[in-house]
């Protein structure tokens, strides 16, 4: 368990290690091959800074901010880089989008472009890590070791990029970027490695990927209700199969790898397809090696865009998948009513409802199978809701992270909004939760099932 | 005219329709609900609900739509001359996208909607219209048979109705696609069966109708009151054999239902039985006669939903056209 | 030394096998756009001089300074450059694609180059009078018509100089002198400096200046007055 810890805390620092040093790495060969080496000076003083930031939450045990807020911000951080890098990438594909360029020339304002940039960079993933390096912390009850073994991690990267810097010299990788690129890689860098959740989520893909299915469904459902698609009980199963399909995890999967790409494609076909444009040069010769300087160095500056494209398609299918798309669906365990009321322990050897994962129990009554399903929210009060809701036939729910997903129609429900009524909404119980038990009234599931228990 | 007055009359225009402006305000939405939905569970129901009530939400959507279409005209100006391919599916994707947003919008600020319940022989009217319709033909489509352990599900067609206006004129409405009457669309959100209920108080009958009720998928129970008689009716179907909850795939008999019943005064039971026999409490006794069918039709009135329509048309034959077209540019590529 | 004027400067230049002398050190210059034609027995190092010179092959000892540029300190990277940027090759083989059409030959140059262009190869395959003849494989053309495609592939990045050895060493009389009354035209209009290898006096009527080699050291050098005009 300890050796666990300690190997998790090197992990971590390991991790923000090498994703500074490749940030590091790409940025000083850019700087380099574009002849603006000084600017190196203001991303030392934002890592460093962000650095010294970051660690100084190692000295609260009680973190001033919650994990979930660190992490809303380096999503934040995320969509900022990636979709400046989308419109720097348009921009390049021939459409002006820059409006104050004259101003950016300025040294000025260069330098703290570069800084924030850095800082906003870094400051939220080292934050988040030395949050999570706390928690870790306090189940080991050392703060010192976690600290050793995480600072140890940050070595190991440290010099595993120095060794490969002084192996490979490497800068020439400098070639293959331009802004929108630099800007894109640091995007990519974020997307694989910031996540904040330990072991079990190195990288921001799922929670991406959720946002991601989550709008796609929503605008799905929103476009559904405009048109005055009914509720599916009326329709043919055939017809609702088919409807159904544009609210899957699939349909959403793809479609949102269409947006995330659409731009990297529009650039590529840019870079790759369209004419060059006429050089002016006095001989034949002269234009011809222009244009092969410039065709090549379109061809550069088209690799690490399609690496992009290349992570993202094998990342999206590869984690979501396993991780994302797969939905948690518990057996329900059966219970018993005693003189009218369910009572359920809140823990017991088998389980503890309080994980934060879904349970679900079940009755016979009147030889039908009614279930009821408890989850904790992240408030820590517990919701007790039917395994149904008032529109689907009821097949219940099941968990993907903090959400309940309906296993007929995919509608995502986040946890903390469940207790609502109505819709799609899984129908929620009066329960008495208390000394160790929860205790609903038999009456009360019946009365409510019967109202749910709605069909094709 | 003067020029330099001419010229400050078409700058605003000049903003408007420029691309830069319509892909700076794009991303403004972007940043906009990229925020939201870090930030909160229900980004887009709280998106739509800012779109229906802020006006500041509204005012800048209003903005992106002129822009877009300003946009539109300066883009078909600009690419007709060019490939024609291209130009088809480019005006395809871009003005599917307008209108697409054009009938969101206005679906979302404009429509007005109705629902209510109907059977065979009622009138109805939407609030916003002057017309009566009268329901005269109603076909729910439910099996005459259902097993509770079949997969095949209740119906054996979507269920439909006839509306007829003032004119006689008769309108055939199913749940999908909506069928518009003058400028009012219609549809069948729900249907159910409504047992024909009889109340008897000492032996003579004082009140007798039709109840709506949600007992489908059988298994269901739903209940009704009598007014102002202090009693309450909890109904659900009974299976054709009598084993209660033992069976383990019970039949519903749904041509000619059966129906459970349990009279509650305050929260007791007082009565108990199955429709084959009248079920007497108190002074008074229930009764069942033939059912009829119910049916929740829906009416709304919204010039966005063709808007949308088309839009998603266009989208969804603009796509291929413009994937081929990329494909056809690479088809003769050299260098 | 007149250094504006000397294009090509060699320097004591000595090259040395195993078992002998190739070069024994040689000095020269020659002056931008010059044609020069050096001439001497076989084996008295003449196709050595031209390699060095060319950057394919390196001295023992000696400099070789072409346009202010010492070519022997080149790396591999900056001498290919080099090379491509301002030296042609014609060889008494013409070492042609032979799976390539004549102006697919010359696009390869100009892609090794920089870029492919058919057009401009087109032009060039017409310049040296094979205008009819851009889709034809070399097995197709004669050996003076494939010699002529060496002579527009060697031409079509411009260099500044062409080194040529044994250009019409397998031609026959009339073709000998198709092949250098073209070279003689083109070098009037567009000035590179040519160097010349050969062992036949009547080629060496053609140029400006001849220099005898034998055993590996210079032994004549001399300028021809009166050039010879075409026939
Ligand atoms: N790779 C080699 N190894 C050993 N000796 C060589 C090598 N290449 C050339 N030589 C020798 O160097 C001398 C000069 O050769 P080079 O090819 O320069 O003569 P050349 O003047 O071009 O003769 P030719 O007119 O026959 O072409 C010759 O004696 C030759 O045998
Ligand atoms: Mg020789």
């Amino acid at each position: 368990m300890i050796n666990s810890i300690i190997y998790e805390a090197q992990l971590i620092g390991f991790k923000e290690g090498i994703k500074a040093g490749l940030v590091w790495l790409v940025f000083y060969s850019y700087l380099l091959s574009n002849d603006r080496k000084s600017l190196a000076k203001s991303f030392y003083t934002g890592i460093s800074l962000s650095l010294l930031l970051g660690l100084s939450f190692l000295l609260f045990p009680e973190s001033p901010v919650s994990g979930d807020f660190i992490g809303n911000i380096i999503s934040m951080s995320f969509a900022l880089f990636l979709i400046f890098s989308g419109a720097a990438l348009y921009h390049a594909s021939g459409v002006d989008l820059f409006v104050f360029r004259d101003g950016m020339r300025s040294e000025f304002v260069i330098r703290t472009l570069v800084f924030s940039l850095t800082v906003i960079f870094f400051l939220p993933d080292f934050t988040g890590s030395a949050v999570y390096l706390n928690e870790l912390a306090e189940l080991k009850e050392n703060t010192f070791m976690t600290a050793v073994s995480a600072a140890a991690g940050i070595m190991i990267a440290a010099v595993i990029i120095f060794s490969f810097v002084r192996l490979y010299k490497p800068f020439w990788l400098g070639s293959f970027f331009a802004f929108p690129q630099l800007l894109l890689f640091l995007a990519m860098v974020k997307l694989f490695g910031s996540g904040i959740k330990g072991i079990s989520e190195l990288s921001l893909i799922p929670s991406v990927q959720r946002g991601f299915i989550k709008f796609i469904h929503d605008l799905v459902h929103q476009t559904f209700v405009m048109l005055m698609v009914p509720d599916h009980p009326l329709l043919k199963k055939t017809t609702w199969d088919f409807i159904g399909t544009f609210f899957g995890p699939g349909f959403a999967s793809i479609a949102s790898l269409f947006i995330l790409l659409a731009l990297p494609a529009l650039f590529i076909n840019h870079t790759l397809f369209r004419p060059l444009p006429e050089p002016p040069a006095r001989t034949n010769i002269a234009r011809r090696k222009t244009r092969a300087l410039m065709l090549s160095d379109r061809r550069k500056k088209a690799v690490p865009v399609i690496f992009f494209m290349v992570f993202i398609i094998s990342a999206w299918f590869s984690y979501g998948g396993e991780k994302v798309l797969q939905v948690y669906d518990p057996e329900p365990r059966p219970v018993v009513a005693d003189n009218g009321v369910i009572v359920i322990p809140l823990k017991d050897p088998v389980t503890d409802v309080m994980d934060g994962r879904l349970h679900k129990f079940s009755f016979v009554h009147e030889g039908e199978e009614v279930r009821v399903m408890v989850i904790k929210k992240a408030d820590n009060s517990l919701s007790v809701c039917l395994d149904a809701c008032e529109i689907c036939p009821p097949s219940g729910y099941g968990q993907r992270d903090d959400h309940v997903v309906c296993l007929y129609c995919s509608t995502p429900i986040p946890v903390n909004t469940l207790g609502r009524a109505g819709g799609c909404n899984p129908v929620p119980l009066a329960a008495d939760i208390g000394d160790g038990f929860i205790r609903i009234e038999l009456k009360e599931i019946i009365k409510k099932w019967g109202f749910v228990n709605s069909g094709r | 005219m003067n020029n330099i007055g001419y010229q400050i009359l078409k700058l605003p225009f000049t903003i408007l329709s420029s691309r830069a402006f319509l892909l700076w305000l794009a991303g403004g939405w972007l940043v906009y609900y990229v925020s939201l939905a870090i930030w909160m569970d229900e980004a887009f129901a709280f998106f739509v609900s800012g779109v229906e009530k802020t006006s500041l939400i509204q005012a800048l959507f209003i903005l992106f739509l002129v822009s877009g279409y300003l946009n539109l005209i300066r883009g078909i100006k600009v690419r007709f001359s060019g490939n024609k391919i291209g130009f088809v599916a480019w005006l395809m994707l871009s003005a599917g996208a307008m209108l697409y947003l054009t009938g969101f919008f206005l679906s979302i600020n404009v429509r007005q909607f109705d629902s209510r319940l109907a059977g065979e022989g009622d009138v109805i009217r939407p609030s916003w219209s002057s017309e009566n319709y009268r329901v005269v033909d109603l076909s729910p489509g439910i099996k005459s048979q259902y097993k509770k352990s079949g997969q095949d599900g209740l119906l054996d067609h979507e269920p439909e109705i006839t509306l007829i206006d003032g004119l006689d004129k008769a309108y055939r409405v199913g749940a999908y696609p909506p069928v518009k009457i003058g400028r009012t669309y219609f549809h069948i959100l729900n249907y159910g069966i409504a047992p024909g209920v009889e109340l008897f108080e000492n032996g003579r009958l004082i009140q007798s109708g039709y109840m709506a009720l949600r007992l489908l998928p059988p298994g269901r129970s739903d209940y009704f009151d009598i007014m102002p008689y202090p009693y309450r009716f909890l109904v659900s179907l009974a299976p054709e054999t009598d084993h209660g909850g033992t069976a383990q795939a019970p039949v519903f008999n749904l041509e000619n239902p059966r129906y459970s019943t349990r009279v509650f005064s305050g929260e007791k039971v007082i009565a108990e039985g199955d429709s084959g026999e009248a079920l007497s409490f108190d002074r008074f006794a229930l009764g069942y006669f033939r059912h009829t069918y119910w049916v929740q039709l829906e009416a709304a009135k919204d010039p966005g939903i063709p808007i949308i329509k088309y839009g998603i048309f266009l989208i969804v034959f603009g796509m291929p056209v413009y994937l081929l077209r990329l494909v056809i540019a690479l088809l003769p590529f050299r260098n | 030394m007149t250094n504006n004027k000397s294009f090509i400067q060699v320097r004591n230049l000595v090259k040395e096998y195993k078992t002998a002398y190739a070069l024994r050190g040689v000095s020269m210059t020659v002056e931008k756009g010059q044609w020069i034609n050096i001439m001497g027995p076989s084996g008295s190092g003449k196709s050595t001089l031209l390699n060095i010179i060319g950057g394919l092959d390196n001295s023992t000892s000696g400099d070789v300074i072409i346009d202010s540029t010492d070519v022997e300190a080149l790396d591999e990277d900056h001498l290919a450059i080099f090379r491509r940027e301002q030296i042609g090759f014609i060889f008494q083989q013409s070492h042609l694609i032979p799976y390539l059409t004549a102006v697919e030959n010359v696009m390869l140059a100009q892609y090794f180059h920089s870029m492919a262009d058919e057009e401009e190869a087109g032009e060039a395959l017409k310049r040296v009078g094979l205008g009819q003849r851009l889709h034809h494989r070399p097995s197709q053309l004669s050996g003076g018509e494939q010699q002529r495609i060496c002579i527009a592939r060697a031409l079509i990045n411009s260099p500044g100089i062409l080194l040529a050895d044994e250009p019409t060493g397998n031609l026959d009389r009339d073709n000998t002198e198709i092949i250098l009354e073209l070279l003689d035209s083109i070098h009037r209009e567009d000035h590179f400096t040519i160097v010349l290898v050969t062992h036949d006096p009547f080629v060496s009527k053609w140029g400006d200046r001849v220099l005898q080699m034998e055993d590996g050291h210079i032994v004549g050098d001399e300028f021809i007055k009166e050039r010879v005009k075409g026939a």
